[in-house]
């Protein structure tokens, strides 16, 4: 035990920030100490650093703040808060409100929701691919740099089925969501930066935009392969799923490292977070002897030496 | 969901919930949800493959008992949700649990007017297929409600963002089911349903 503890504050302590700000979320994993973990993971195209970010207040232009405006129709009276200095609020109305946009500069975020679901045909809702061009378009809007957004949107559909006298409706899709993730220095972030629904005849409904303003805080060199499995032995990994039966795991007699990627760790948009910071989720094999088990661990990437 | 000023009617797990207390009162049962207005149901839940002898594929919630370490099935189609009190009977009901709203199960079960929905219910929140315990799902629910979120957007957000941290292999799928008059409804302002306009489900898939 004095061991374990010894290793995660020696990890701890090559940092400035608090420990608590690093944190990884899923279900802790100490493996038993005579567990022999291996190394099989290419990793030429790792880079060789990565920074810390620390998350200072954004500055949305007035142009962001009235494009915004824009997509829900607001005008400067639908303000509801004028003397909260940390968001702007609109609403349609004070009570009972149906659409609602609100700005909070200091976690870069931007939330709209139109939630008055009408009784109107389907009319017009975007394809994925129509959905997709549309987001993108909505985010030069907002004023953010598209090339940060390399990777392929997920698209998720919202379906209705109804059930009148008797007779059921052939499932039709109501509306869109396109969900995109930023990559920093080309890592893909955790947590869609932005969201956004579209319904009939394109209208947006709802998105989320989390476009935090990051001030390189702290760059390190990228752990060891050996440094990651002293990390995952010290039980500094945990594996990503909100439930998780041991029992295979239990059995294991080897653990190989099959595939590293670097993540950024993002917190929901409207959540707040004090630095955006990497790490690495792990393809993990476990050797049960007869049989193979595969899961994942995530798992601190920095070493604590600094560049 | 206090913090909003409401109050606790009851709240009780394990062997304190029983299946008298759940089924309906045609079953003899005492229906306790339908006294209250906003009701939360968490346990097990299972579907069917195969059709029951009345030829009704029924999904089932498991009640756990402690004395035995076991858990017994009871059929969804026992519970009735829906106050008629316009004061304090259940208008919105969520039960959380895997597959309680499968979606071939569910068109068994409507076919059959077997669904534990009656004319009074306004929505019923749940899910289709996998539900994976998350320590946030409740929070982002009752912060999404007392923001003024409608019921069932307020569902969706809460899966959206109680999963969003996590790494699911098999996606997760959020049901509403209710009447069409009813689907806008907050806390604060709802419509009375008329059931005439026929059930409407509304999914959407939260993770990943």
């Amino acid at each position: 035990m004095k061991i374990v503890l010894f290793i995660i504050a020696t990890f701890i302590a090559g940092f400035s920030l608090p420990a608590d700000s690093l944190r990884l979320v899923g279900v802790a994993y100490l493996p038993p100490t005579n567990l022999e973990i291996t190394w099989s993971a290419p990793t030429n195209e790792l880079p060789h650093g990565l920074w810390v970010y620390k998350v200072i207040p954004q500055d949305f232009s007035m142009a962001v703040i009235s494009n915004a405006m824009a997509i829900g129709s607001f005008q400067a009276r639908d303000i509801i808060n004028p003397r909260d200095t940390n968001m702007i609020h609109f609403q349609d109305r004070k009570d009972n409100w149906r659409r609602r946009l609100e700005i909070v500069p200091s976690e870069g975020w931007i939330g709209y929701l139109d939630q008055w679901e009408t009784k109107e045909p389907l009319k017009n809702v975007p394809s994925e691919d129509e959905a997709t061009k549309l987001a993108m378009d909505y985010l030069f809007q907002l004023g953010i740099d598209r090339s940060q957004f390399v990777r392929k949107a997920r698209i998720n559909p919202t379906t209705v089925i109804r059930l009148h006298q008797g007779q059921k409706s052939p499932e039709e899709v109501v509306r869109r969501e396109v969900v995109l993730n930023r990559c920093i220095d080309g890592v893909e972030q955790t947590v869609g930066s932005f969201r956004i629904t579209f319904g009939n005849n394109a209208k947006v409904e709802a998105f989320d935009l989390s476009w935090r303003n990051l001030q390189a805080y702290e760059s390190h060199q990228l752990a060891t392969a050996n440094e990651i499995i002293g990390l995952i032995k010290g039980g500094q990994a945990v594996i990503p799923l909100p439930e998780f039966d041991f029992t295979q795991l239990d059995q294991a007699k080897k653990l190989t490292i099959a595939k590293i990627t670097p993540y950024y760790w993002g917190e929901w948009p409207s959540d707040p977070q004090d630095f955006v910071y990497p790490f690495a989720q792990l393809e993990m094999t476990a050797d049960l002897g007869n049989t193979n088990f595969n899961f994942q661990l995530r798992c601190p990437i920095l070493s604590t030496n600094k560049f | 969901m206090k913090k909003g000023g409401w109050k606790t009617a009851f709240d009780e797990g394990n062997n304190s919930v029983t299946y008298t207390d759940l089924k309906k009162t045609s079953l003899g049962g005492n229906s306790i949800f339908n006294n209250v207005n906003f009701g939360v149901l968490l346990g097990h839940g299972s579907y069917s493959t195969t059709a029951e002898d009345d030829n009704v594929k029924y999904t089932y919630f498991w009640l756990w008992n402690n004395n035995n370490n076991a858990s017994t099935p009871v059929r969804f189609a026992d519970f009735d949700f829906g106050g008629s009190d316009p004061v304090n009977g259940l208008r919105w009901m969520t039960v959380i649990a895997c597959n309680m709203l499968n979606s071939s199960d569910y068109s068994s079960m409507k076919n059959n007017s077997r669904l534990p929905i009656n004319d009074n219910l306004h929505l019923l929140n749940g899910v289709n297929g996998a539900f994976y315990g998350v320590p946030t799902v409740g929070t982002y629910y009752a912060t999404n409600l007392l923001g003024g979120v409608s019921i069932k957007q307020s569902w969706i957000n809460a899966g959206q963002q109680a999963y969003a941290h996590y790494s699911l292999a098999n996606s997760v799928n959020f049901v509403t089911v209710g009447w069409p008059d009813c689907q806008n409804d907050t806390l604060t302002s709802y419509s009375s349903p008329d059931s005439d306009d026929g059930l409407q489900s509304t999914t959407i898939k939260v993770s990943p």
